[in-house]
């Protein structure tokens, strides 16, 4: 009979007392909020972009339609001279949203059910079975088939002992909820005060050169009205970035919703109002991104 | 050394001003492109081009004023843009015009500079300015 028979029953009824107490709660609707928060993260990207391009357009429309003599190469370097620092000055709120952006990867990736990740706390177990195992000259200590049964339930509660320290973890991160409302109040903040306002300015200035060249269509038609067209164009697609900063701020504080509700009911995965509240996270972001490709489509 | 830093929402309001103040030189330029010099209009546009690149400055993060009397320049600075962007509402005089909008667009060499003295100075010429096209429209 193979010695420290009663020592491997203790081991195999420890692990199984773990199981048991683990309350492996499913991370799936962590999983789900913050693979919606990616892409959300993504979808912020052109808004940044966005200042920069319309002070540029803003400043060359302005000289293309009322330049005594217009210059174009010239008016778009003085274009870039002008609206330069604007990239420089964002970068800022570009890291605080590539910052946001690692926090969802991260907060995915531990609650991904399918990657065991921290081998650690139960690499001791295995590996002091193959000790054990090896340490015997003669007889087998453990036979083949016990060390097979219990390496592939310790394969198995590497997962779930993992999510023990998974779910610990997940918790810790989601208890950041202070640092990931305040990014998300900044960039709130930049798409409202900062990115709304350049769009506005191009709006205020088409109208009045729209007024200007309502005056100079009967002496040149043909400049007039395809100027005229131009600036149609120019206003229908700011109009459609106007709506996408809408869009981002009900995702935004959809975003927060979604982070309380998934903090709170950590261990009640399957609670309807989570499920709805996710569900609606998902759609904003959804018309989100939908009104983005309207806006920037080339 | 007092300094102060012009908080963000009374920074984008005052370039929201300078935004405006630049569009209403833009209009007069375009409905008195007629009667205005080749002179009179670079110069004009050359006001827009100042009171642009303070939209610019301002939209952006940190403005800091550093020197005695900071804060006070800093209240300052909103109510003056807001008053000389009405005043360029309805312009009567284009030399009157021409000048309000060089003095709004000189603020732009002070306030890049963010020193307190040289912004007081500008704003009090602005608000001169401001005052005689408001005298030339009544």
């Amino acid at each position: 009979m193979p010695i420290g028979t009663s020592r491997f029953n203790r081991a195999v009824f420890a692990v199984v007392a773990l199981l048991l107490l683990g309350g492996c709660a499913s991370l799936k609707p962590v999983h789900d909020y913050a693979s919606e928060t990616e892409k959300l993260t993504a979808a912020f990207e052109p808004m940044l972009a966005g200042s920069y391009q319309s002070c540029t357009d803003k400043y060359i429309r302005k000289k293309l339609v009322t330049s005594r003599h217009f210059d174009a190469a010239a008016a778009q370097k003085a274009a870039m001279a002008l609206c330069g620092s604007i990239d420089k000055d964002n970068e800022t709120i570009a890291d605080l949203n590539s910052l946001l952006g690692r926090y969802a990867t991260t907060l995915k990736d531990l609650a991904d059910e399918k990657v065991p990740s921290y081998s650690e706390p139960l690499g001791n177990l295995k590996g002091s079975l193959g000790e054990l195992k090896n340490r015997n000259t003669g007889e087998a200590f453990i036979d083949a088939d016990q060390v097979n049964a219990v390496v592939s339930l310790a394969d198995h509660l590497a997962r779930l002992a993992t999510k023990r320290v998974q779910h610990d973890e997940v918790k810790r991160l989601l208890a950041q909820k202070p640092a990931v409302f305040a990014i998300v109040d900044a960039m709130k903040t930049y798409a409202q005060l900062n990115y709304r306002s350049w769009l506005a300015d191009e709006i205020r200035e088409i109208s009045i050169l729209r007024s200007s060249l309502d005056a100079s269509a009967e002496s040149e038609p043909l400049a007039a009205n395809s100027a005229k067209s131009m600036l149609m164009g120019d206003e229908t697609r700011i109009a459609a970035q106007d709506a996408s900063i809408s869009r981002f701020l009900v995702a935004a504080d959809t975003l927060k919703s979604t982070h309380e509700t998934v903090l709170l009911k950590i261990d009640y995965p399957s609670d309807a109002e989570l499920a709805k509240q996710l569900i609606d996270y998902a759609n904003d972001v959804a018309a989100l991104r939908k009104q983005l490709r309207k806006a920037y489509a080339e | 050394m007092e300094s102060v830093i012009i908080d963000p929402r009374a920074a984008y309001s005052i370039a929201d001003g300078f935004a405006q103040a630049s569009a209403r030189i833009l209009e007069f330029r375009v409905n008195h492109r007629h009667e205005l010099t080749d002179q009179a209009t670079r110069e004009l546009e050359r006001c827009e081009d100042g009171l642009d690149s303070l939209v610019v400055l301002f939209r952006n993060y940190g403005i800091r004023l550093i020197g005695q009397g900071a804060k006070e320049a800093a209240d300052a600075l909103t109510g003056a843009i807001e008053e000389a962007r009405d005043a360029l509402e309805n312009i009567a005089d284009v030399k009157k015009a021409i000048d309000l909008a060089a003095a709004v667009a000189h603020l732009a060499g002070a306030l890049y500079m963010g020193n307190v003295k040289a912004i007081v100075g500008a704003v009090s010429s602005m608000a001169k300015a401001t005052g005689k096209v408001l005298d030339a429209n009544a």
